[in-house]
């Protein structure tokens, strides 16, 4: 097992490799220029070329994408702000804590609140229960995040008063920007549960144990829901790089400093290194959760961790 | 069963909408709020502090980082400069008096009482090391023209630069660089990123990273004498929070919860409701005052465009645009329309200006016009830098000129991308701009029609004129010496005579606050000044 996990960990570096040459690549040929945002619009073309000299951006493509893997893959250092006067790794670092909160209460809520809703509309099939689950989950999938973001502040914020419209501070600013970010993650998971459990539910084992005299509750908790468990983890999985995503426009809609906003704000000033620095970033964060994905997928399904190890003898015998 | 499932959901729905769009506009305070009913206003935070609502972050605290518009909101609450502008003239912060002593060389003189938030004194090798160290930077272009600085004594610093400087140009020099001590600066540990220490009143008490900055006034204030402090240096409240609120609409949403006191952020599709007789207005105010930018429209003038050689297809559409029409469609009438390239909000404008025929509105003359242009009905590409009022612009100018049978294409791009175009002569056809300067209009004129500053990007002016008469004018009008009513006069003329672009309207910007500010002040470019602002006791 911890050889597969070495393997998916040496597999990430051609992954972000991958994903440093097309960021680099796109920002390289996106039109706008670093130096005039710096120097701002009142500055002549000739003290826009010095700056762009002293930064580097006049060097050809070639040399300006090897001295940047140089830097980040043989160094480590995602480099530094035009703006901020600190590296991008620290402000990355420094703005983590926001979008990890965000992220981790929405892939929360949509565990705890999705999964018993797709469990609640499988288990009473095509009866109100169902419709109503599903109503909600349509709903979650089909409204815009930020539309919801808005309505949320109009309702909460402006009306009844009862939460902070933006900002941070204490636990009532987070309420506002998880629900908001959270509601198409539940959505997916109740969808995503309602099917697995369907399909498990009109499986031979199940018939078995209900012939067998066993509870509703035993069955559907001890025998249907661990193997319909792989479709929901993957959904988990794509819903913690859908959060990290999401707060991108949550943390602009509600003001909130995390790696979101930092990015943005870094396209907009054309801030070259942040912006590189911040989707590779999150590009290694959502490769490490698919890998703790896959490795939950062999701690839930035996069948699945025998193939991962039977691949690594199987390999073995080869090379042996 | 199923009828009434659907009625519980139709009703369900019905219940949310009604709660989100037909709430109370109370009056009572929100988060952190406190309310003041005889007065009838709400503040943010209470007597003594105002919350001021900013749309970026500043991202760098430091006295010479790169500009930002985060940065800009705050950097004249932040630092002080040798001068300042006050009312449209130049005056003192720093520095006591300057001279020219020849026309490369000038001197000036600082108090010899200056202060810093840390104690530290401010001298001229202070003045010095601050210019040296921005310079160093290459931020700041118009630092460029310095050859050096020196300091003669401990009050007396003098600049030497590298060519003759235009009119308005050493002051400019003076207002771009902000001064610290070097003591303060070199004992910070991230070059005043976070914890900056200036001479103005104000010093930074909390700055978290894209969300707020507090400033507060700690009493220690250098300058005593009252006379002298001028508005970028005044204190008139205690507390100041420039709270970083990034999405437009949340601006009207803080305004009405009362959780920022000021904002000139709010979009202009809700200004009305602040405005007397709004249903927001209870409590708040908006002041309006017009931008000293101004929105013109310029003709590539390249061998790649038709405009180079038709002088006729130019006069027609500057004359098919209706520039009152413009305020009032695109501004409700709150701008202005101008009649030069600038506005009138200059000192060296010339009043003599608003009685002429500035391309005034001539539907049948553009049309005359057109006839005998060679336009034969290809689409021209109208490029500007894309907001809600350059594309309501663009798309009243794109109707105007069909009236007389032109086509035009608008590409509204985002404002790196534009700056970046602005300069392929095949990238467009009409350029639409915002421009202005903060003291003179010829400095205005500069931004476009002053050759040496494009000539090698474009090999003329920044539209590729190539017009040697129009250089030997420009450099009379920009001349120290030589600028004057007549050769300000003769650029105005000429520019008109050709008709390489014109001025259209100057927008008005909005600034929406609580009754709790009395009265509204604002910087040399347009930002609030929460010290300048006057509040209700």
């Amino acid at each position: 097992m911890w050889k597969y996990i070495v393997k998916r960990l040496l597999w990430m570096i051609p992954v972000l490799l991958g994903i440093a040459v097309v960021i680099f690549t796109i920002m390289y040929l996106c039109p706008g220029d670093p130096a005039t945002a710096i120097l701002g619009n009142s500055a002549t073309p000739a003290a826009i070329a010095a700056k762009r000299t002293e930064m580097g951006l006049n060097d050809p493509y070639f040399v300006q994408l090897f001295r940047y893997l140089d830097r980040v893959f043989l160094h480590f250092d995602l480099g530094s702000s035009y703006f901020y006067n600190e590296t991008v790794m620290s402000g990355i670092l420094s703005r983590m804590p926001y979008t990890l909160i965000i992220a981790s209460i929405c892939i929360f809520l949509q565990i705890v609140i999705g999964t018993p809703l797709g469990i609640t509309a499988a288990v009473h099939q095509n009866g109100w229960a169902d419709r109503f689950c599903m109503f909600v989950a349509l709903l979650g999938v089909s409204l815009p995040g930020f539309w919801l973001a808005m309505m949320l502040v109009v309702l909460f914020s402006v009306n009844l008063g009862w939460l902070p419209p933006y900002g941070i501070g204490g636990i009532e600013y987070y309420i506002l920007p998880c629900v908001a970010n959270a509601f198409a993650g539940i959505a997916s998971q109740a969808r995503q549960t309602r099917s697995s459990m369907l399909e498990v539910i009109r499986s031979d084992y199940i018939v078995t144990a209900r012939a067998k005299g066993l509870s509703e509750r035993e069955i559907l908790y001890k025998h249907a829901l661990p193997n319909g468990l792989i479709p929901i983890i993957t959904v988990v999985g794509n819903g913690m790089g859908m959060m990290l995503g999401g707060t991108v426009v949550i943390e602009s809609v509600f003001s909130i400093p995390g790696i979101g906003m930092f990015t943005t704000n870094a396209i907009n000033t054309r801030d070259y290194p942040v912006v590189m620095g911040g989707v590779l970033f999150l590009g290694a964060l959502f490769s490490l959760i698919m890998l703790l994905v896959d490795v939950l997928y062999a701690y839930v399904d035996p069948r699945i961790k025998a193939q991962y190890e039977g691949q690594q003898k199987k390999l073995f015998r080869r090379k042996g | 069963m199923k009828r009434k499932l659907v009625s519980v959901v139709v009703a369900s729905c019905m219940v949310i909408t009604m709660l989100a769009g037909c709430g109370k506009t109370s009056s009572s305070a929100s988060s952190g709020g406190s309310s003041n009913a005889s007065t009838d206003y709400k503040m943010a935070e209470g007597a003594g502090t105002v919350v001021v609502g900013i749309s970026e972050d500043p991202q760098n605290l430091g006295p010479w980082s790169g500009m930002t518009g985060g940065r800009v909101s705050m950097l004249f609450s932040l630092y002080e400069y040798l001068v300042t502008l006050q009312d449209g003239n130049y005056v003192g912060v720093l520095a006591k008096n300057w001279t020219k002593v020849d026309d490369t060389t000038y001197q000036v003189t600082i108090y010899d009482y200056i202060k810093d938030s840390a104690g530290n004194e401010l001298k001229a090798s202070d003045i010095v090391y601050s210019f040296e160290t921005a310079i160093e930077t290459k931020n700041y272009g118009k630092l460029n023209s310095i050859e050096s600085v020196t300091a003669v004594d401990d009050t007396t610093v003098e600049f030497t630069f590298n060519k003759t400087l235009g009119i308005g140009e050493f002051e400019d020099v003076m207002m771009e660089c902000a001064i610290v001590t070097q003591a303060a600066y070199e004992a910070s540990d991230d070059q005043m990123a976070t914890d900056p220490v200036s001479t103005s009143a104000y010093t930074v008490t909390n700055y978290t990273v894209g969300s707020s900055l507090t400033l507060e006034d700690k009493g220690t204030y250098w300058q005593t004498d009252e006379t002298l402090v001028y508005d970028t240096s005044k204190h008139n409240v205690k507390k100041v929070v420039f709270s970083i609120v990034t999405e437009a609409s949340q601006h009207t949403v803080a305004m009405q919860t009362g959780t920022i006191d000021i904002s000139n952020g709010v979009p202009d599709t809700d200004i009305s409701k602040f405005q007397s007789g709004g249903e927001l207005s209870s409590g708040n105010s908006v002041a309006v005052v017009l931008n000293n930018l101004t929105y013109n429209l310029q003709y590539n003038m390249s061998s790649d465009s038709i405009f180079q050689t038709d002088e006729n297809l130019r006069l027609a559409i500057a004359y098919a645009i209706d520039k009152a029409g413009l305020n009032e469609g695109a501004f409700n009438g709150n701008g202005a329309a101008v009649k030069d390239f600038a506005n009138a909000n200059y000192p060296d404008y010339i009043t003599d200006w608003n009685d002429e025929d500035y391309y005034d509105y001539d539907l049948e003359k553009a049309q005359d016009y057109v006839d005998q242009s060679d336009y034969d009905g290809q689409e021209l590409t109208l490029m500007y830098v894309s907001t809600s009022k350059a594309d309501t612009l663009a798309q009243m100018i794109q109707a105007y000129l069909s009236q007389i049978g032109i086509t035009v294409k608008l590409q509204g791009l985002d404002n790196m991308t534009e700056q970046t175009q602005q300069y392929d002569s095949t990238a467009y056809d009409i350029l639409m701009e915002q421009a202005g300067s903060t003291n003179y209009i010829v400095n205005q004129w500069k931004l476009v029609w002053y050759t040496p500053d494009f000539e090698e990007l474009t090999g003329g002016t920044a539209n590729f004129v190539v017009d040697s008469e129009l250089d030997e004018l420009m450099e009379a009008a920009l001349n120290e010496d030589t600028h004057s009513t007549d050769t300000v006069d003769a650029v105005h003329d000429y520019l008109v005579e050709k008709c390489y672009g014109f001025g259209m309207v100057q927008d008005p910007i909005n600034i929406v606050h609580s009754n709790y500010i009395t009265g509204v002040a604002l910087d040399s470019r347009n930002q609030v000044l929460p010290g300048a602002c006057t509040y209700a006791e």
